[in-house]
């Protein structure tokens, strides 16, 4: 029975809803449509019914209420008539490899800041289809970040790819086309074809077909595509196709580098040299260091101009001898060589050959003091048969430089321990977009973990102004830095890298690291009573805090003494309630004389947030 | 209520009267507040002292001897249970030491306290039945029948008028007259009423056809209630018979159910088992308030049934929040709200134990085992204007896959129905895609989802909300 006549008075019915039935002897369309429906009263009863109601709207006195009544009727017919069966052409679904976990509804709640948040979850938490769903759709938000996504890549592994390759819209000319480079980070090579479909296709967005080149760069049986991509490219997608090439070091990536390095081509394409291992890129490298040392000696020129040629050194190990001389020449500073040891330690998570870490190891074994950090970050990270614990003289002299290295280590979903390394061209740059991320091997981390559980240094008594080789990142070099200040600067680093370790790390791990941060905050806070330690302390081993209540006043009456601001007091809302007694004393020490020698501003807040401890401790 | 030995962290939260006091009392257990922990031989009572303010510590416990569990806890607070009471559950679950010990003396004399009272209970003549003040449900009556008048001329005033033609000038009457229906005790047509005022203040110049089918909708609910609710009270004034009854017409109006009025009218079942399905908080605006929804199977007749925890705005932080829940409860009177499918269900009390294999294989075999019965069932719920838009059903399947355009297919014994996201689940057919189909097999199991009928589309989907497999439930949402 064809009943569209019904689904055309069910609209017209609407309709009036809508444009008031006061008007309904005037709405021709609705007469014609109950007219039309009358054959169909006939087929049943209910159809009859409806009829006669919609026919008796245009005789009554008060059509409002009969109106409603004649739609609430049509929407019941229409269920009833409603039919489910779905007739599509259907396949399998392989899934991404989600697993259900029984994760509350709160904590998924939560999930959808994390994200952006760039908050750490339990590695078994990325499994959940619902968490893949979320990062997915976060993905696609306006409040993407792209730096925080990467971070998360890695955790959800390659079976997220299908779903990623999903989420790629290449009908939308805005794609971006970085869910093409987390393909490209999780798959390299082995989605090559896919790769080069998207840049076949024209159409595609220009941003998805650009990281497409970009990938590109996994497989060297790529080098002709790319070459005809530069050649016949602009813009964009011709910089993609150079740097690929140039990745890849193949010959055809010959012609690219020898047009880059003539003349005023040079220095815009400074990147691209400095990536590159080719013949000429090394030549073009060394001319300009020599240059540069006959004219670091004229005084008008200082060390800092030359950070291009740093970048274009630091990644090709012809260069040692005169990356040696360089750093040795009587008009080089500390700014100059940090610069070229910040460059060398990010060239170790983005350079996979021998050559490049043996010109690491001979720059260090030929000059020890001035390329530390980027040995004693190779050989913590990798497997070089030596340990960083092999150098406790180094790890004194550059301790917080070495620490500073690894604060964003974390752990994947399969078990892999991970540090992302800000990539940096030079001195200045901008951390939140160039990160690089390295795998550390296979039983490093325990290396890692004794680096920041060693407590040695807190034995130290002696008080010497900060040594001019202690070169850090150039943000955080300090002049004259006390030891007691630097020690504290270590510890507080120390504690902040172990917690995050202990956040992310793997379930298998978890027991191992928990205990080696109890001991450590143990011995630390017997010897300096940094107040990041008793946080730590009343986290993990709170009984410890209970047993030795006095360190809780030492801390505070050491914040007290200790901290420059005028308006910080140490936060104690974490703090176990068995030691109740021991604030009650502090906060009576805080109210007498005894505190006369500290800031009123200071004593001020610090009673005010013991007495709203206490008061909330009933 | 069994020993401590059933206790579960899911058992804990449901207790506490808010995620607040869950967090507070494993800071408790966590910074080990409490000292002196101990148990008695049998395992019905744990005691301990909590380190408080001031020099006398809070004297806590948790004594599982009678039919629920008594907390008693000596601080000041008055939040039932206490953190304290709470925490020191947490203690138990998280393995810390509880020496055995007697039974203290001021908790021995209060056990007596209860049991002689039980037994004075027992013995006498079983307590009489609250009379209710008939008038007074009959004055009630009478006024919402008048309110009644008042909800029927707003909403053919709308209809009338047309949607379309609605002013500033018109929105600001019809607010006037909303307020006014709050002296009727008619709750829900004035927000339903309220509802419809806010659509018409949001909708554009332009409203879609979608906006102009939602206010549509909400007008004709409001008439036929209107209507419906009438005939209710002049038939219930007519007959006498003015007390409530079984008919969802009690709460249309806006009115409460208590629990024992549910009891006298016969709506409860004796010794349920229940497990949740699913779970989500539904924030409705309309009603100015949040709903902790939960659907639950029970899995001794397998009737499917609903849980609403309905906390206005107004009162947040008071009232407990509910969370999802992964246990089973046996609960010894399960009390239902009139209704067809998907009563809402509320308790007192209840135990909890861990779900066994067994009991994901009997959810799945009271699964319906025919599509087109299934929908038929859901179309006798669907086509009543004041019943929920969705029927939450569990139905078995051979297969699901998917279309070219993403969209999954259910394939159950030769029939197909297309599995689609709705309004409050925008997300969940994208959920299942993820799923890894190695690891699970899904073939020949139960889908548990919301069966609804949009007007546009003309045609019934699923919304899914779970996969029951006879190894678990695997939640979508």
């Amino acid at each position: 029975m064809d009943i569209s006549l019904f689904y055309q008075l069910w609209d017209r019915l609407c309709a009036s809803a809508v444009t008031g039935c006061s008007t309904l002897n005037e709405d021709f369309r609705l007469k014609r449509a109950v007219e039309a429906f009358e054959p169909l009263s006939k087929a049943n009863k209910v159809f009859a019914r409806l009829y006669n109601m919609c026919s008796e709207l245009f005789t009554s006195e008060n059509p409002a209420p009969l109106l409603a009544d004649c739609i609430s009727l049509c929407d019941a017919l229409a269920v009833t008539q409603a039919t489910f069966k779905d007739n599509s052409e259907t396949h399998e679904n392989k899934g991404v490899g989600g697993e259900s976990r029984n994760l509350r509804y709160s904590d998924l709640k939560e999930l959808t800041s994390s994200f952006t948040s760039g908050k750490n979850l339990a590695p078994d938490s990325y499994k959940d289809p619902r968490v893949i769903n979320l990062f997915l759709k976060n993905i696609k938000s306006y409040s993407s970040l792209s730096v925080t996504e990467e971070k998360y890549i890695p955790k959800f592994g390659r079976s997220i790819i299908p779903a990623l390759k999903e989420h790629l819209d290449l009908s939308d000319s805005k794609e971006r086309g970085i869910i093409v480079k987390y393909i490209g980070t999780l798959a390299g090579a082995d989605e090559n074809d896919w790769y080069l479909e998207l840049i076949a296709d024209e159409n595609n967005p220009h941003l998805v077909r650009e990281s497409a080149v970009e990938c590109l760069a996994y497989d060297a049986g790529n080098a002709e595509k790319l070459l005809e991509i530069y050649k016949t490219e602009k813009a964009a997608m011709k910089d993609k196709a150079a740097v690929a090439l140039i990745k890849l070091n193949v010959p055809e990536a010959d012609f690219v580098l020898t047009k880059i390095t003539s003349g005023k081509f040079a220095q815009k394409n400074v990147p691209l040299i400095a990536m590159s291992r080719n013949k000429i890129a090394v030549d073009y490298a060394l001319q300009r260091a020599e240059e540069t040392k006959e004219l670091l000696k004229s005084k008008s020129y200082s060390a800092h101009n030359f950070v291009d040629v740093w970048k274009m050194l630091a990644n090709k190990p012809e260069a040692e001898d005169i990356i040696l001389e360089l750093v040795n020449q009587k008009e080089s500073n500390e700014v100059f060589i940090a610069s070229i040891c910040e460059i060398l330690l990010q060239n170790i998570a983005k350079n996979d050959d021998e050559a490049f870490r043996r010109m690491i190891e001979n720059l260090y074994s030929r000059d020890s003091d001035n390329f530390t950090l980027p040995y004693m970050y190779l050989i913590a990270t990798e497997d070089r048969g030596k340990s960083i614990m092999d150098f406790p003289d180094i790890i004194d002299k550059y301790r917080y430089n070495i620490m500073k290295m690894f604060t964003s280590i974390y752990c994947d979903s399969d078990g892999n321990y991970r540090n992302m390394v800000a990539f940096a061209d030079g001195v200045f740059y901008d951390i939140r977009d160039n990160k690089v991320e390295k795998r550390i091997a296979d039983g490093k981390i325990d290396d890692i973990i004794a680096l920041l559980t060693d407590d040695s240094y807190l034995e130290k008594s002696e008080r010497k102004i900060f040594s001019k080789k202690r070169y850090l990142y150039y943000r955080d070099r300090k002049e004259s830095l006390a030891e007691h200040e630097y020690t504290r600067k270590c510890l507080d680093l120390a504690d902040y890298t172990l917690k995050r370790l202990y956040e992310s790390c793997s379930p298998d791990d978890k027991e191992k690291i928990h205990n080696a941060i109890v001991d450590f905050s143990k011995k630390a806070i017997a010897k300096c009573c940094e107040k990041s330690l008793l946080d730590t302390l009343c986290g993990l081993d709170p009984k410890y805090i209970i047993d030795n209540p006095h360190i809780v006043s030492d801390v505070i009456f050491d914040t007290l003494e200790n901290t420059n601001s005028y308006y910080y007091s140490y936060e104690i809302s974490e703090l176990p309630r068995d030691l109740v007694p021991e604030l009650q004393k502090v906060l009576a020490r805080l109210k007498s004389h005894e505190a006369n020698k500290y800031k009123n501003s200071q004593v001020s807040l610090q009673i005010q947030v013991l007495e709203k401890f206490l008061a909330d401790a009933i | 209520m069994g020993t401590l030995k059933n206790i579960t962290e899911d058992f804990i939260v449901s207790l506490a009267p808010n995620s607040t006091a869950v967090t507070n009392a494993k800071k408790i257990s966590r910074t080990n507040a409490f000292r002196n922990l101990k148990k008695t031989d049998d395992d019905t009572l744990i005691y301990g002292e909590c380190k408080g303010s001031g020099s006398k510590p809070y004297y806590t416990s948790a004594d599982f001897m009678g039919d629920t569990p008594v907390f008693r806890c000596s601080c000041p607070s008055r939040q039932f249970p206490c953190k304290h009471s709470l925490a020191i559950m947490f203690d138990y679950i998280t393995g810390k030491d509880f020496e055995t010990s007697e039974v203290p003396e001021d908790i021995a004399q209060k056990r007596e306290k209860i049991e002689k009272k039980a037994k004075k209970a027992e013995s006498t003549d079983p307590p009489k039945p609250k009379k209710v003040n008939k008038s007074a449900v009959t004055k009630k009556l009478k006024k919402q029948r008048e309110g009644l008048d008042l909800a029927e001329s707003f909403v053919n005033d709308i209809l009338s008028r047309g949607v379309a033609s609605i002013n500033n000038a018109s929105i600001s009457q019809y607010q006037s007259l909303a307020k006014q229906l709050g002296d009727y005790y008619l709750p829900e047509p004035q927000a339903i009423m309220l509802e419809i005022i806010s659509l018409a203040k949001n909708i554009s110049q332009k409203p879609t056809d979608r906006d102009m089918s939602i206010f549509t909708r909400l007008c004709v609910k409001l008439s036929v209630s209107v209507r419906k609710c009438r005939d209710y009270i002049d038939k219930k004034l007519e007959s006498g018979e003015v007390l409530p009854e079984d008919s969802i017409l009690y709460e249309a109006m806006g009115n409460v159910w208590k629990l024992e009025q549910l009891k006298e009218i016969g709506l409860y079942k004796q010794n349920s088992e229940i497990i949740q399905l699913s779970f989500m908080v539904i924030n409705d605006s309309a009603h100015e308030r949040d709903t902790d929804s939960g659907y639950w199977i029970d899995l001794t007749d397998g009737e499917i049934c609903k849980t609403e925890n309905k906390r206005p705005y107004r009162a947040k932080g008071y009232i407990k929040e509910e969370d999802s829940f992964f246990g089973v409860y046996q609960i010894p009177e399960l009390y239902r709200y009139p209704g067809g499918m998907n009563r809402r269900v509320r308790w007192n009390n209840a135990d909890v134990r861990n779900p066994k294999k067994s009991d994901f294989e009997k959810i799945v075999s009271f699964a319906e085992n025919s599509l087109s019965d299934a929908v038929k069932k859901a179309k006798n719920e669907l086509k009543n204007t004041l019943s929920s838009p969705t029927v939450a059903m569990l139905i078995r399947y051979n297969r699901i896959e998917f279309a070219e355009d993403g969209h999954a297919v259910l394939k159950s014994g030769g029939e197909t129905i297309a599995l689609k996201n709705n309004d409050e689940h925008n997300s969940v057919t994208d959920v299942l895609k993820l799923l890894d189909c190695e690891k699970y097999n899904l073939d020949n199991c139960a889908v548990f989802g919301e069966l609804f009928y949009p007007l546009t589309d003309r045609k019934i989907y699923i919304c899914p909300l779970a996969i029951v497999t006879p190894d678990g439930i695997i939640r979508l949402c």
